[in-house]
């Protein structure tokens, strides 16, 4: 069995959970900001103002697009691949290889917080083995396979760990509509479409006004502003849904172990249905019902 | 393939430095961008010097209570005589700004906050700017910051020489002023020797160094007005 991991050598973890936490916090901060935009009261009382598109497209930039793609890079740089040979945990990735017997790991210790992604660091018992720190998306499959392989004790007790238990729950409950090209490129293009073709009717006269007018490139960069714009602020709309849900998931850590994926089903099909559905519904209230 | 190796990997934590560093550095770019913002310029309400006979919405009559004075003749003996030269022709005049995306920005009132029945347009535009809006009506100086320049007035029919412009400007109140005599900003200017001419800010022509065959009449637009009205009304 061979088992995709991140190796994360010391001094990376740091900078990658910076870059996170600062890509995710801008994207909340920026939802956030965008909540008067849906409830006019605060409008009025914040004397708000608008985001121009510029303007957030130069904050998206800088503090998602940027940290985000820092941490991807790290992430290429530090994937692995992780497996169980002649009774010994393998790692190979672009820095090297490395090995511990099984039998001389002493303990396993989850990373308090899962950041930048879930982790743990095998501790050997002697010196002569190297302390790894290991990341991956749901790291009980490696604790499984350790377990298996003959360190069952420390494995056991880092399965309880809360951020291991809250990664095995999200990565089982994944859906095909959480992949990001669906659930950000191509459903924008839900709102994206009708918005356009509003706007093509209001300024041009025509589903293919500013073509006949200005031609190709211009319809066409229309439409991308249009489409880009959507996604950007469904890309915020997530950021705020998954922001007000996931401390809720964390009280599912009260309950025991064995509802862990129950409850976590529930709550990403609530925000799916809450993501999926929302653009639309408001899309119809402003469009048809007005 | 080496052993243990792994431990002493260092490019995902270089990777990672790095790329905090360029969002540091984006950062600031950000901030220095937004600090370095053109604030409204104060001359935004004194009319544009527009080149060549005046256009349809310039005056057909001098505006009833409006100054004009005789200068000296003293002052009319004494003209120098002054050679333009054009400058490069290549260098456009106001290039145009990249075109930046308005930021609509609404002031509201304060609710319940009362400005008083005798406040005027400079109070307003003066409290407006001290709550921080610089755009909208505040965008433009109060009344009184750029008081229309005094200068020779140029009537109309008289055919400029090379080198000269017209240059009109508003009243506070909006009534148009005949527009007066000011040097060309594209080109320089030589007296008899050669010597340059120096060129006051705001580039108006000083009496002395007017056209010989341009009647000297001064306007005065400190002289008291007769109270506002809109342009091209009850002329």
């Amino acid at each position: 069995m061979n088992l995709a991991v991140l190796g994360i050598p010391p001094g990376a973890r740091l900078p990658v959970a910076l870059l996170q936490i600062l890509a995710r916090g801008a994207l909340v901060l920026l939802a956030l900001y965008h909540v008067p935009l849906l409830l006019p009261e605060l409008h009025q009382a914040l004397d708000y103002r608008p985001l121009a598109t510029l303007e957030l497209g130069g904050l998206l930039a800088v503090f998602f697009a940027l940290p985000e793609l820092g941490a991807w890079i790290v992430r290429r740089l530090c994937a692995s691949r992780a497996w169980i040979e002649s009774g010994a945990l393998v790692i190979e990735g672009r820095g090297g290889r490395a090995e511990v017997p099984v039998g001389e790991i002493a303990e396993i210790v989850p990373w308090a917080l899962p950041v930048p992604w879930p982790g743990l660091r095998l501790r050997p018992r002697s010196s002569a083995h190297p302390s790894l720190r290991l990341a991956a998306a749901d790291p009980s499959i490696l604790l499984e396979l350790l377990g298996a392989s003959g360190a069952a004790m420390p494995a056991r007790e880092a399965l309880a760990h809360p951020s291991l238990r809250l990664a095995r729950a999200r990565e089982r409950s994944r859906s095909r509509l959480d992949r990001p090209l669906l659930k950000f490129a191509i459903f924008a293009l839900v709102p994206a479409l009708p918005l356009f073709r509003l706007h093509q009717w209001i300024s041009f006269g025509g589903t293919f006004g500013e073509y006949h007018e200005f031609g190709l490139a211009a319809y066409l960069l229309g439409f991308a502003l249009y489409w880009g714009l959507s996604a950007i602020y469904l890309l915020l709309f997530a950021a705020g849904l998954r922001a007000l849900a996931e401390p809720l998931t964390l009280v599912a850590l009260l309950l025991p172990p064995r509802w862990d994926l129950a409850v976590r089903r529930v709550a990403e099909g609530l925000l799916r249905a809450l993501y999926y559905l929302t653009p639309p519904a408001l899309l119809i209230a402003r469009l048809a019902l007005q | 393939m080496k052993t243990d190796t792994e431990l002493r990997f260092r490019a995902p934590a270089i990777a990672g430095c790095i790329a905090l560093a360029l969002v540091a550095a984006g950062a600031g770019l950000l901030w220095w961008g937004r600090a370095a913002q053109p604030m409204p310029e104060a001359s935004l309400h004194s009319a544009v010097p527009r080149e060549g006979a005046p256009g349809p919405t310039a005056p057909t009559a001098p505006p009833a209570g409006e100054a004009r004075a005789e200068a000296s003749p003293a002052a009319a003996a004494a003209r120098r005589s002054v050679t333009p030269r054009r400058q490069d022709a290549a260098a456009p005049r106001g290039a145009a700004s990249p075109s930046e995306e308005e930021v609509e920005h609404v002031f509201e009132n304060e609710p319940g906050r009362d400005y008083g029945p005798g406040i005027d347009a400079k109070g307003y535009i003066e409290a407006l700017r001290e709550a921080g809006e610089t755009e909208g009506i505040a965008a433009f100086p109060p009344p009184g910051t750029d008081p229309p320049k005094a200068g020779v007035i140029v009537p109309e029919g008289y055919a400029l020489p090379e080198g000269y412009e017209r240059y009109y400007q508003y009243s506070d109140e909006g009534a148009p002023l005949e527009p007066i005599l000011v040097y060309s900003p594209d080109y320089e200017f030589f007296d008899d020797e050669g010597a340059p001419i120096p060129i006051a800010p705001g580039r108006v022509v000083p009496p002395e160094e007017a056209p010989p065959d341009l009647p000297i009449q001064i306007l005065d637009p400190e002289r008291p007005r007769e109270p506002g009205r809109l342009i091209d009304q009850n002329p």
